[in-house]
């Protein structure tokens, strides 16, 4: 019966209120304050990280761009380095041709000399034996009246020449 | 009448054949009517095999058979 004795009540509702102001003194406000501060840490923290986040995008984006234009880059000497080699074999091509051809052409020179010249001996031989078989006749089937009818023909040819 | 061509020394010619007296005389003959010289001797060259080569002072005029066919010869190659 005592419990529900007014003065009781009153006292432990009073007990209560300073007991409740006490912990909002106390307790809740600096809860609330720390929560408080640590919420803003928080929102720092994200910010940060929201800035290294844009930063890390900023940074591979420069990076992926670097790559493109290096790899670009190494197309670019790729094709040249390509067009370079293309260019110098052409040359070495044309020339190794025009060395062949020159050759071609020199042996051609060559065996058209070589043939000449055969042919040329070849004359000479030929008009050499038919002097030397033109000779032989002469010598054997000139009768002595025909030598000295030459040989009046020969004084002839020697006053006109003469003259 | 035919120019003689005036020779002032003697005369050598040249034959294939050796010609007797008269044949030399007949030669000689020839001679005298183209040429004026003082005197001429005969030589025999068979090599010549026909015709005459006159020497006299530092000239010859080959008019032999062989130099004809030399002529041919050479005109033959040329060709």
């Amino acid at each position: 019966m005592s419990l529900l004795n007014p003065i009781y009540l009153l006292l432990h509702a009073l007990n209560f209120i300073v007991l409740a102001l006490i912990l909002r003194k106390l307790l809740y406000k600096p809860v609330k304050k720390l929560m408080k501060k640590r919420d803003e840490l928080v929102a720092v923290q994200e910010q940060k990280l929201m800035q290294a986040d844009a930063d890390i995008s900023k940074r591979r984006k420069e990076l992926e761009e670097d790559i493109e234009k290096s790899e670009q880059k190494l197309r670019s000497e790729q094709t040249a380095a390509l067009a370079d080699i293309s260019k110098k074999a052409n040359a070495i091509l044309a020339k190794s041709q025009e060395e062949a051809e020159q050759i071609i052409n020199e042996g051609r020179a060559n065996v058209g000399r070589e043939r000449q010249s055969a042919l040329m001996n070849l004359d000479i031989m030929i008009s050499e034996l038919a002097v030397e078989i033109a000779g032989k006749l002469i010598k054997t089937q000139l009768s002595k009246d025909e030598q000295i009818a030459l040989v009046k023909e020969g004084i002839k040819e020697a006053h006109l020449l003469e003259k | 009448m035919k120019s003689k061509i005036k020779i002032k020394n003697d005369i050598v010619v040249t034959t294939a054949m050796e010609l007797d007296e008269i044949e030399q005389a007949d030669v000689l003959s020839d001679l005298r009517s183209n040429f004026s010289f003082e005197d001429a001797t005969f030589s025999v060259d068979p090599t010549i095999l026909g015709g005459v080569k006159l020497a006299f002072y530092d000239r010859v005029i080959d008019c032999s058979i062989e130099r004809k066919l030399r002529q041919i010869c050479s005109s033959l190659i040329k060709r």
